[in-house]
Order: structure tokens, then C-alpha cells, then sequence
């Protein structure tokens, strides 16, 4: 099983939410994409993936629908809301003001 | 926001099925399984890798479950359902333990309504933070709370600015009432006219006092309470400016005071102004003798600091104006006193005490049903560990194991509140306890709240162990091979249960020490010698109506006559007559002069000396022995005789220092002075000392003065019988009261040896109940120290047969095991003398000529301890030192 726990608290929503703001996708599709993406650094495992797309549906930040897949089976697509979408932003600033942060004290240290 | 709570709602309605998340977890394997193949896997290796790299589902089931809204209710009502059943099927382990939580927590609550209600609560007055007590402390004499004279209450009133009134209460006096029905004894407070005005007191009905009616010789004026204006006047509201007797001295009631209404103390019917006119001293009196407590109510901009300077500083005044060797002691101080510190002074030291004891017994209690669930739990780690395989999170098994033990707390909780309003109804009748504001104790919304709140306290601390070690299961390991051998995860279970013992043993050896210490300190006091023989004698006490016996003549008839009949009964070997006795009310003056010594307070003399008037045969009816010179005679007593004293012995001393030797005290003169009536009188004798302020008290100078020279309006009858029950000859010699008068009350019949008891039921409670508490304490722990030594036998059961197999023999194993009981008694009792140390300055207050850290208790109870633990190891070694080796290592 990947283990997705070197990824900071709150960061794999972020990293759902980003990759939804394209198109809705399944479970299976956004995983594959973030492992694409990050040149297989990232690999998210469902035991994680799935509890998050829980919480962020309960949220009311994604929904799911039903439908065809590309392979033509029954899956469960998920896409942004409008809340999710102002989330999306706002959760960019933060991981911008975060990481620059960040960047500053490892530059002056 | 706000679409964000509609959402919530909306799947708190409608939930997302678990199908729902098995087609989406299924989907993601079937993906995962194409795409081995895509990179060239024969379908079925690809079948076989993605469910490698898909891992177990059961986990993230339950983890998307966990995400849904109200989740965590549904997972606290699940949680107390499933702890419901389970408790149900264990009911030994859960009687024992909600049975020995609610004796913890009755305990404790029932402790804290008593604090709350005595210590804790502001007065019922109008801003009761302002009013104080003005409390005269003569350190050298052991009085923490003197009574002082008129002179000084007068001089405090005129001069401190410290307060805006200030007032003052005199003794305490039982009075007949008469007139509009049968005359009743009743308890009579004397107060300054100010006193309402104080307290922030309204009448319910009529009105105050007037300050006129302070004044010696002013208008009699009475106000009374609601109690007896309910009793005796049937709730009239006309009562106000009716007129009543009491001793027969016509009196006005001028208004009733509000129900509850308890100043000075508790239970007073009526109240009269002119505090200092005690009924038990002539007029001539009054203004000298100490008979007065002040209270007062600050100054809006005066706080205690600047009111106790002003005080310090009016004292030396005092004690300037007035060098007696008594008032100008410069260790004497007036101290200023909030009036709720005051009033409860005397019992706020053993309630404290009893809390902590309390308290030590529900750690005890915890402790115990602790280790009782670790026991609990440690059976079920199989349990455990097919709900942590079957997707449990850590989280959810921790707070399956607390709901466990919440739900045990609170039906613990439920039950000590029940013993509590039981044991409340005791504590409020314990009249030995002498609570004050014990009619303010119940039990109300704040100590239900107490009560909870100890429970679910009690409840997570005892839970918290289990759950902690449980918790993290060693899945694999106890699935496999069962339980005896997830032996890693055992022993730390044991460990944690040896400190919870250790703790245990520590906090009973405390307790055991500090009821040990009031045990002996308790045999000590009883085995002080009063001064006289308590055995045999019967007491009754006798007020005659001030208005019927007005003149010393009519008073010494009635006693003469009650003498000659008392004596005459048979069964009676002697009796008497006496102003008081032993451990009751005594009356105090002052002597003025001393033949031969020089007095250096001319005007004042020597205050605070004990007077009694006596018949003739009192030193020999209660066996006081004689010194030197005679005891009273028949002559003595007689009209026109030269007036006598007998002094005791330290008197004696006072005067002539080197008493016994040195100058010969009979035949001196010593003049009384307070009272005008007595005057010069002429030593005939000396009487040992007696006890007579209780046997807690060192005695203190005393004089004896015949019945004649100061015949008393109350006095005490005492006979010493020839059977061993005086009480038997209650009932003649009341009759023989009755026949001389028959309206003459006759109260207070006990024997003497009774009335020292209540002189010490105090002490005795306090014994009692912190033994209570501390056999108690002692059981819980032996049932600890079994319950782990036999679990830790039987975990050791295969290196027990080992040992046996390479031929150890009984005994070898019998020590094994016996050390280890031993080792946990010997940490405990050292950490339960390291903590008894500790608290030895609490102790001292309650303890009579022993010392706190008295060696043979200290020692005594540690062996005790130790034998109990050898003891309690004893049964589960012998099981181990018998059993079969072979089958011993089959277990295994």
C-alpha cells in the first residue's frame, strides 16, 4: 500500500481539490493523475484517498454523480462545487504564503 | 458557510450507503488490475499484485464511515450500547465495581455538602464578607476565645473607628417561660439592643431593640423566634407587645425573628438585651467578670489589617489602664476575626481532615477498579484484537474501553449519591459532631454537580489505564497464539497494575497511620486523671425560678432540704450540691486580695478565677482528694458562721509559688471581688486539681466557697450510688425534688460518666470514622495486592513448572512468590511514611500528648501492612508451589 502520510496534513485535499478544478474524475482517475503529474513521487493509496473524498463531499466542496467511465463501467465522478471552488483558492494562497514562508527561513537560516 | 451546514444536514438525513463505497473501491482495484496488465502481467499475477498494492479495505471502509456528519454520536451511543451489554454479561465484575465507586463517591459527596454547606457558603446576613468577630485569645492559658467584661466592650465602642456597630452576646442561659400555657424550658441568647441592626436583620414581625432597652434596670423587652412563636404562640399576629415570663420576670415581646434565624448559634427561642446580666451572677457582678464576645461590621473603607491594628492598639491601652496580671499579659491579643471563620472554627480543622481521608478513599477506590478492568482487559485482548483486524481505529477502541468505564462511574455516582442522602441524614443528627449551620447542609443542584463531576473524573482515571495499554494491541501476535502468549503485552499490564498497587498500599498505610494516631491519642485522653471518680455518680441539674426563690435563705432551705432527702434514699452513699461540675458551664471572678501576696492590679485583683459553691459533702460524693487542712462541715454552712474558702492546688501555687513546702496556705484570708456578696474569706483547706474544663484543658486556679455564702439560682446535683447503674435512681430522686416543689423543673440527668463522654464525642466521632475509612482503605488494598500477585502467578505459571522441573522445591517457589508480594508491600508502606510525614502538621491539631510521628504506630502499621500483604500473597503461592509441573509446562 503507497503511504501518503509524507504529505502534510490538509496537503492531499489541496492536491484533490487542484486536480477536480480541470474536470470531474473518479477516484481512480485522480490518483493516476497525481501520480502522473508528480512523476510517480506522489503515489496515493485508496486507504487514504477515499476517507478524503468522503470529507470533502461531506464538506460540500466536491459532488458525486454517477456515470460512464472511459472504459464504459458504472463509476462515481466527482466535481467541484462553488464552495469548493473559493476553497480551492483560498486553499492556493495559503500553500503560497506557506511555502514561502518557508523558502524565507530556509534561505536566511 | 452557511451551504457548508446545509450539506452537513442534508447527509445527516441521508446518508451515503456502504454499497456505495464497495462499487467505488471494487472500481478502484479493477483499474489498478488493468493496469498490471497493460504493462504485461498475465491476468492472473495482475489479479494478484493489485490486491497487494490495493491493501486491506476493511480499514478504509470504516475510515469513510468515521468522515460522515453526527458520526461521532452514532459512534457514543454504539459505544454505550455495546458497554451495556457487556457490563451485563460480567455482573460480578460490575457489582463489585459500581459497589465500591459508590461508596467513593457517597463518601465525597457527602463530605463535600458538609463543607460547602458549613465552610464554604457565605453567611445568610446582608453582606455577611463585613461583619467579624472580635475574639480575645489569652495564649498562655490555652483560651482561644475568651469572654470579656463590660468595662472593655464599653471602652472598644466609644473608641474604634474600625467599625460602623459593634456589638455584643453574652452566655448562653435556659429559661423558664411562663405564662399562656405550661411553663417550658427554653434557650435564651443575651444580646446588645444593636445586634439586628449588625447582622442586617429584619423582625418578620414587630420591631427591634431600642437602644433604652441596653441600659441595666431599662425596659424588659424579648424578641422570639419563629420556631417557638409557631409552637407556643400558635403563629398569633397579635403576638407583638403581649407580655411573658421568664423566670418568672415579666418581659414584652417586641417581634419575631426570621425562620433559620441561628445567632449566636443554633436553635435559640428567645433572645433579651443586656448581655453581660447572666442570671448565674449577682449584679454586683455584671460590669467586671468577663461574660461578653463582641462582633461587629466594618467600616465601608476599613479592611481586617487596619481593623486588627486598631484593635492591638486599644488592647494596650487597655492593659495600661488595667495592669491585673491577666489583662496586661502582653501575649494577650483582640483579634479580628471574619464572624464565618469564627463560628466554625472548631470543626473546620477534623471536616478538612475527614475530606482528605474521603479523598484518599476514592483514589483507593479508583486504584482498585483500575486494576480490576486491566485485569478485565487483559482477558479480553482477543477481543481487542479482532476488532482492530476488522478495521477498529485506535480512537474507537480507547473509547469503547472509556464509554465502559464512564458508564460504570456514572452508576457508581448514582449510587454514592444515594448513600449520600443517607449518610447526610446521619451526619445532620450526630449531635456529638457539634456542627454549626448543620440546618444549612443539604443536598442540592451544586453537590448532584459534584457528585457528577467526581464521577466521570473518577471514571476517566480509571479508565485511562486499559485503555492506554489495550489500545495497541499486538494483533498478530494474540490472534495467533491466544492470549498467554501475548506475554509482552501482560507484563506491561502488570506493571502498570504494581504502581496502581504501590499507590494503593501507600495511600492505605497514610490513612491506617493517621486512624492509629486517634486511636491511642483517643486511649490517652481516657486515661487522664479528671481529679475525682466519673464512676457511679448521677447528675441532674436544677434552676430555681429567680422570682420564687428571691432571697439566699429560701435558696438554702430548698438545698438544705433537698440534701437531707437525697441522702436519705436508699442506694444513695452521698450527694451534693454544687454551682456546676465538671466539664459544664463554670462561673468565673475575681479575687482581690491575698493575704501576705502582693497583687499588683489593686482595682482589678486576679481575674478569671473558678468559683464554686458547694455542699459540705461535695469533695467526698466525687471523690476529690484532700490536700491539707479540712473539707466544709455541717458547721460551715450554718447562719452567722465566719466565712471559709478551700482553694486547690493550683491556686495554691499561684500564691505561694513553692506550695506544698514553704508557707502553710490555711488560716490566710483572701478576699473575692467581683461578687460584693462574698468578700473576705478564710482558707480551711486544699483539694487536688480537677479537670474541670474537659480532660483535653490543663485545670486552672479554683476556689471553694460553702452553699451558704453564695447560694446559687442553678446548680447541679450529683449522687454517688451503691449500685453500678445511677441511673436507676433517676426516678426516686426526681421525686424527691417534687416533693419539696412540685413545679421544680429537673433537666440534664446523666451520669458523670456520660457527660465526660460528650466532653469528648468530638474526638470520638473523628476516631471512629477515620477508622472507618481506614479498615475500608485496608480491605480495598489486600483485595489489590491479591488480585495481582495471583494474575502475576499465573502468568509466571510455565517458569514456575520450569523451575520446579530443575527441582525447586515448595518452599524456593512459595519465597518466589511471597518476595514479590513482599517488595510491593515494603514500596508501598515506605511511600505511605514518606507521605504520612508530610502531613504530620495536619495530624498534630487532633492528637492529645502523642506525637505525630509517633515511632511504635509508625512501625506498628508498617509490620501490620507488611504481614496483610504476606498474607494476601500467601494463597496464590501456594497454588503455583502445588500445582503439576507437567501440566504447568503443557500451558505454556
Amino acid at each position: 500500500m503507497a503511504e501518503s502520510t509524507d504529505l502534510l496534513q490538509g496537503t492531499l485535499d489541496l492536491l484533490i481539490l487542484k486536480s477536480l478544478a480541470l474536470a470531474p474524475m473518479h477516484g481512480w482517475g485522480i490518483a493516476e493523475r497525481i501520480q502522473q503529474v508528480s512523476k510517480d513521487a506522489l503515489q496515493i493509496g485508496q486507504g487514504s484517498l477515499y476517507p478524503a473524498l468522503h470529507r470533502l463531499e461531506y464538506k460540500g466542496w466536491i459532488k458525486s454523480n454517477w456515470g460512464v467511465s472511459e472504459n464504459n463501467r458504472h463509476a462515481k465522478f466527482y466535481s467541484l462545487t462553488r464552495t469548493g471552488k473559493k476553497q480551492l483558492q483560498a486553499e492556493l494562497d495559503n500553500w503560497d504564503r506557506l511555502t514561502n514562508a518557508i523558502a524565507l527561513v530556509l534561505e536566511r537560516i | 458557510m452557511i451551504s457548508e451546514i446545509l450539506t452537513r444536514l442534508r447527509f445527516l438525513v441521508t446518508a451515503k450507503t456502504q454499497a456505495e463505497v464497495d462499487d467505488e473501491l471494487r472500481f478502484h482495484l479493477e483499474h489498478l488490475t488493468e493496469a498490471n496488465m497493460a504493462a504485461g502481467m498475465p491476468p492472473e499475477e495482475a489479479r494478484r499484485q493489485a490486491a497487494i498494492a490495493f491493501g486491506g479495505v476493511e480499514r478504509t471502509r470504516e475510515e469513510c464511515r468515521e468522515q460522515r456528519p453526527g458520526r461521532f454520536m452514532e459512534a457514543v451511543v454504539q459505544d454505550v450500547r455495546y458497554g451495556l451489554r457487556t457490563l451485563r454479561k460480567d455482573p460480578g465484575f460490575t457489582t463489585v465495581v459500581i459497589f465500591t465507586l459508590a461508596l467513593g463517591i457517597g463518601a465525597n459527596a457527602a463530605m463535600f455538602s458538609v463543607i460547602r454547606a458549613v465552610l464554604l457558603k457565605p453567611l445568610q446576613y446582608r453582606d455577611p464578607d463585613r461583619l467579624v468577630r472580635l475574639v480575645l485569645a489569652v495564649p498562655r492559658r490555652n483560651v482561644p476565645d475568651q469572654a470579656f467584661n463590660e468595662v472593655r466592650f464599653e471602652e472598644m465602642q466609644s473608641a474604634s473607628h474600625s467599625f460602623s456597630k459593634l456589638g455584643a452576646f453574652g452566655p448562653l442561659e435556659n429559661l423558664t417561660l411562663s405564662g399562656s400555657g405550661e411553663p417550658e424550658v427554653v434557650n435564651a441568647a443575651r444580646v446588645s439592643a444593636n445586634f439586628l441592626n449588625i447582622l442586617g436583620v429584619e423582625p418578620v414581625l414587630g420591631r427591634s431593640f431600642l437602644p433604652d432597652e441596653d441600659r441595666h434596670g431599662g425596659p424588659a423587652a424579648a424578641m422570639i423566634s419563629s420556631e417557638l412563636w409557631r409552637r407556643r404562640f400558635n403563629g398569633d399576629p397579635q403576638v407583638v407587645g403581649k407580655s411573658t415570663a421568664l423566670d418568672e420576670v415579666s418581659y414584652t415581646i417586641i417581634g419575631v425573628l426570621p425562620a433559620g434565624f441561628a445567632f449566636p448559634v443554633a436553635d435559640i427561642d428567645i433572645w433579651v438585651t443586656r448581655p453581660s446580666e447572666w442570671s448565674a451572677l449577682p449584679s454586683g457582678a455584671w460590669r467586671t467578670v468577663g461574660l461578653l464576645k463582641g462582633f461587629a461590621r466594618l467600616n465601608p473603607l476599613v479592611n481586617l489589617e487596619q481593623a486588627r491594628a486598631e484593635m492591638s492598639v486599644l488592647q494596650k491601652r487597655y492593659a495600661l489602664a488595667h495592669p491585673n496580671p491577666v489583662d496586661a499579659d502582653p501575649s494577650v491579643t483582640m483579634g479580628v476575626v471574619p464572624l464565618r471563620d469564627q463560628l466554625v472554627s472548631n470543626v473546620r480543622p477534623m471536616l478538612w481532615m475527614l475530606f482528605g481521608a474521603v479523598g484518599f478513599l476514592l483514589l483507593i477506590a479508583c486504584a482498585n477498579v483500575a486494576s480490576l478492568s486491566l485485569a478485565r482487559a487483559t482477558s479480553r485482548s482477543r477481543e481487542f484484537a479482532v476488532r482492530a483486524a476488522i478495521g477498529a481505529t485506535r480512537r474507537r477502541l480507547v473509547g469503547q474501553l472509556l464509554a465502559e468505564s464512564l458508564l460504570l462511574a456514572v452508576a457508581g455516582g448514582a449510587g454514592g449519591v444515594l448513600l449520600e442522602k443517607w449518610s447526610l441524614h446521619a451526619i445532620v443528627r450526630m449531635d456529638a459532631l457539634n456542627l454549626p449551620r448543620a440546618a444549612e447542609i443539604r443536598l442540592d443542584g451544586v453537590v448532584l454537580g459534584f457528585a457528577l463531576v467526581v464521577s466521570i473524573a473518577t471514571g476517566i482515571l480509571f479508565g485511562l489505564f486499559p485503555s492506554l495499554s489495550v489500545s495497541r494491541p499486538n494483533i498478530a501476535g494474540i490472534l495467533r497464539e491466544g492470549i498467554g502468549a501475548a506475554g509482552r503485552g501482560a507484563w506491561r499490564f502488570l506493571s502498570s497494575r504494581t504502581a496502581l498497587v504501590v499507590g494503593q498500599v501507600a495511600l492505605s498505610t497514610v490513612l491506617l497511620i493517621g486512624a492509629a494516631l486517634l486511636l491511642k491519642s483517643f486511649a490517652r485522653l481516657h486515661s487522664v486523671d479528671p481529679g475525682f471518680r466519673p464512676s457511679n455518680l448521677l447528675t441532674l441539674r436544677i434552676a430555681l425560678p429567680r422570682a420564687k426563690y428571691d432571697t439566699d435563705a429560701k435558696k438554702k432551705a430548698f438545698f438544705q432540704e433537698l440534701m437531707r432527702r437525697v441522702t436519705a434514699v436508699p442506694g444513695v452513699q452521698s450527694a451534693t450540691a454544687a454551682l456546676s461540675l465538671p466539664t459544664k458551664n463554670s462561673l468565673y471572678t475575681n479575687i482581690m486580695k491575698v493575704e501576705g501576696v502582693d497583687l499588683a492590679d489593686k482595682d482589678f485583683g486576679l481575674p478569671d478565677m473558678q468559683l464554686q459553691s458547694v455542699t459540705p459533702s461535695y469533695f467526698q460524693t466525687l471523690g476529690i482528694p484532700l490536700q491539707r487542712g479540712r473539707e466544709f462541715t455541717a458547721g460551715d454552712n450554718a447562719p452567722g458562721a465566719p466565712p471559709v474558702v478551700m482553694i486547690n492546688e493550683s491556686l495554691a501555687r499561684l500564691f505561694w509559688p513553692n506550695y506544698p513546702t514553704g508557707r502553710d496556705p490555711i488560716g490566710r484570708h483572701i478576699w473575692e471581688g467581683a461578687d460584693k456578696a462574698i468578700g473576705e474569706l478564710e482558707i480551711v483547706g486544699v483539694v487536688g486539681d480537677v479537670h474541670e474544663r474537659g480532660l483535653t484543658s490543663e485545670p486552672r486556679p479554683e476556689f471553694y466557697v460553702p452553699l451558704i455564702v453564695h447560694p446559687p439560682q442553678r446548680a447541679y446535683l450529683a449522687a454517688r450510688t451503691q449500685g453500678a447503674d445511677p441511673l436507676g435512681l433517676a426516678n426516686t430522686i426526681r421525686n424527691e425534688v417534687l416533693a419539696i416543689d412540685r413545679d421544680q423543673a429537673v433537666s440534664d440527668v446523666h451520669t458523670m460518666e456520660e457527660v465526660i463522654e460528650e466532653s469528648v464525642g468530638q474526638r470520638r466521632l473523628t476516631m471512629v470514622l477515620v477508622g472507618l475509612f481506614a479498615s475500608v482503605a485496608l480491605l480495598l488494598s489486600v483485595v489489590g495486592i491479591y488480585g495481582l500477585v495471583a494474575y502475576s502467578v499465573a502468568l509466571r505459571t510455565q517458569e514456575v513448572g520450569i523451575r520446579r522441573a530443575l527441582g525447586a522445591q515448595t518452599g524456593d517457589i512459595l519465597r518466589l512468590v511471597l518476595s514479590q508480594g513482599l517488595a510491593l508491600a515494603i514500596s508501598g508502606v515506605a511511600l505511605g511514611l514518606i507521605g504520612t510525614f508530610a502531613l504530620t502538621r495536619v495530624m498534630k491539631e487532633f492528637l492529645f500528648q502523642i506525637s505525630a510521628t509517633d515511632p511504635p504506630t509508625f512501625v506498628g502499621v508498617a509490620l501490620l501492612f507488611v504481614l496483610v500483604v504476606l498474607a494476601a500473597s500467601f494463597i496464590p503461592a501456594r497454588r503455583a508451589a502445588r500445582g503439576d509441573p507437567l501440566l504447568a509446562l503443557r500451558v505454556g
